[in-house]
């Protein structure tokens, strides 16, 4: 199962890093990475797009409590639980899920990389 | 000639029921129903496809209850026929001899039973009364062209005194009153201090003295059954007083005639309301109780008196 | 505007199963306005039958109603087995009428003309009944708003200025004695509105319009 990255820049892709150092072998299961500026700007299209190259994508990004800009977070979950859904209504056999994370919080991304 | 309207020119405090046809062409229940009822009420209303649910026709259903020695109201709803069919379908009772007819707009086909249908409401409740109006009056149809033959016919119309904007609704029954209505039947009444309001602005505009007012009655079988109509019935305002009584009442059924009869009493000394209109759906068996018990017993075609 | 709704995705793959180079056109007027049918929708649904396993693509035109802007598509559409149209059920038709070897089916459902009310939010206005009446009602339209489109209401089932056939819908006949009320003008409600004139409506013959005075 190719697993794709959708990271932020400020928690989710240090967040990564960090799991990576902690299991280097995680690395060989991650398909791709792309770092972004913030989950609040990553659209549906992109979404659809790393999904052609790989079976689950995470969006991995900051607590929606500590988001810098303040909806980022909340808007990925919405898109999240829409493109999910429509994955499930068309039986697309791939999963997307948002995981919040930074360097102090690995537990939720690491379960998501290794489970 | 009606002898509905017979009775309430003379002054006679009347008394209609509603009957509902089968659903399906089980003519018996229905008979049965007209038997449970005669002598005890002047006319019967006979209501067409009721909350959007198919019955048997109202005209055929009339027609039945005329053999059974009842009059009958004929219910005439605009959800499912445009001018054409309406005027037809007045034109075919009247020269059957159906007396009465109650033009009513119709209940929205998605709270029924066939919740894909598409309506009509070509013309509405006000829109039917002036084309009856004129059809009986004048002659003519309504795009003006000369009718044959003559037409007797008594026009009444329904009209909620509870549904809003409140204030608006005397306004609407001077229109019904304007476009013909020569009898109302209301919405059953439970709230007895907005029927009042709505009767105080009726007499300030006169319109108890261009129209005679029959007040709504339904008696409640259970509470599950009153719980049913606050919920689910539209327009329906049913006061605290009568859901604590229901939930405490011993015999449920007997404490429903109890407030029907008490309903009517406080109906009865209401100035303008000429009539009661008992709606017991589903139990017009408890009809000639009601009428005995508020002292409407016997009816004038019985040999009762004129009691005003 | 036209607003309309994507249809469910199991219905638009049942109806492009037979094929396999699906092209997604979505059209750049009122269905992008509404969020259903534009050009970002049309990448999304072509995404979404590539994983699918559909040969999609997408791209739209900035009105699917007008031949003049379908015509330039000649070349891009020979290449697909199919067109998915995501514009209202008048750009459909003109698409096929444009093109017609090529087999084109609906994406959305073309719900009504409304206008949008906030995010998100879409509500019918008008439906095109051809003898415009609103101003007699302070330009709220009963004909479209109301349940049982009443010229004489309101029917008994309004409560709490709600209409009884949908819950939290407003009452169009309350909407109006408020604004008649606000206006001064409450006594133009108690005349008698006498029966419509339906011939030029729907239920009329289809209906069309030439105008002779700039037709050349």
């Amino acid at each position: 199962m190719a697993l794709g990255i959708i990271g932020c820049e400020r928690s989710g892709f240090p967040a990564l890093c960090a799991l990576g150092r902690e299991n280097p072998n995680i690395w060989d299961r991650i398909a791709g990475v792309i770092p972004v500026p913030c989950l609040g700007g990553v659209k549906e299209e992109t979404i659809f797009e790393a999904l052609l190259w790989c079976d689950t994508l995470l969006l991995v990004g900051c607590p929606p409590s500590s988001c810098r800009n303040t909806w980022g977070s909340t808007l990925a979950e919405k898109r999240v639980a829409r493109i999910s859904q429509l994955l499930e209504e068309a039986a697309v056999p791939k999963k997307v899920f948002c995981v919040f994370a930074h360097l102090n919080r690995l537990g939720e991304l690491k379960a998501r990389v290794l489970g | 000639m009606s002898l509905l309207q017979e009775l309430l020119d003379r002054g006679v405090f009347v008394v209609t029921a509603e009957i509902g046809p089968p659903k399906g062409t089980d003519r018996a229940s229905f008979e049965k129903k007209c038997v449970q009822v005669k002598g005890y009420v002047d006319a019967v209303n006979v209501t067409d496809n009721q909350t959007a649910v198919v019955r048997l026709s109202s005209f055929a259903s009339c027609l039945i209850a005329c053999e059974a020695g009842l009059e009958p109201v004929m219910q005439l709803a605009c959800r499912d026929r445009n001018r054409i069919a309406l005027q037809s379908d007045f034109l075919g009772a009247c020269a059957l001899g159906i007396p009465n007819f109650l033009c009513i707009t119709g209940d929205h086909q998605s709270l029924g039973n066939h919740p894909e249908a598409r309506s009509v409401f070509d013309v509405d409740s006000i829109q039917l009364l002036s084309i009856f109006r004129k059809l009986r009056d004048e002659g003519v149809f309504a795009n003006g062209e000369k009718a044959k033959g003559e037409i007797r016919a008594f026009l009444g119309a329904g009209e909620n005194p509870f549904a809003d904007p409140l204030e608006f609704r005397v306004f609407r029954l001077a229109k019904k009153v304007e476009a013909g209505a020569q009898f109302i039947q209301t919405q059953a009444v439970f709230d007895l201090e907005i029927f009042s309001r709505w009767m105080e602005e009726v007499r300030r505009f006169g319109l108890h003295k261009r129209v005679h007012i029959l007040a709504g009655v339904i008696p409640l079988k259970s509470l599950q059954a009153l719980r049913y109509m606050k919920e689910e019935v539209p327009g329906m305002v049913i006061p605290r007083w009568v859901e604590e009584r229901m939930e405490r009442a011993q015999d449920p059924k007997e404490e429903g005639i109890r407030i029907a009869v008490e309903i009517i009493e406080a109906l009865r000394r209401v100035e303008g309301v000429r009539g009661i209109h008992i709606m017991a759906v589903a139990w017009e068996s408890v009809v000639p109780e009601i009428v005995q018990r508020s002292g409407l017993f016997p009816r004038p075609m019985q040999g009762g008196g004129e009691g005003a | 505007m036209i607003v309309g709704e994507q249809k469910p995705l199991k219905e638009i793959l049942a109806l492009l199963a037979p094929y396999k180079e699906v092209l997604v056109l979505g059209c750049g007027a009122c269905v992008t306005v509404c969020l259903s049918g534009g050009e970002k929708e049309a990448r999304e649904l072509a995404l979404l039958l590539r994983l699918k396993g559909f040969a999609a693509e997408a791209t739209s035109v900035e009105r699917q109603c007008e031949r003049e802007f379908i015509m330039p598509l000649e070349k891009t559409i020979s290449a697909f087995s199919a067109v998915l149209s995501l514009a209202c059920g008048v750009g459909v038709q003109t698409l096929s009428e444009v093109f017609p070897k090529i087999p084109v089916f609906p994406g959305l459902n073309t719900s009504f003309m409304g206008a949008p009310l906030g995010v998100g939010v879409f509500e019918e206005r008008c439906i095109g009944c051809g003898e415009c009446v609103v101003h007699r009602f302070g330009n709220i339209c009963p004909v479209a708003r109301c349940a049982k489109n009443l010229l004489n209401g309101p029917c008994g089932g309004s409560k709490n200025g709600q209409c009884e056939v949908r819950p939290n819908r407003d009452c169009a006949w309350q909407l109006i004695y408020e604004r008649m009320q606000a206006l001064g003008r409450l006594e133009e409600l108690f005349a008698i509105q006498p029966p419509k004139n339906w011939a030029p409506s729907r239920f009329g013959a289809q209906r069309k319009i030439i105008r002779e005075d700039v037709r050349p």
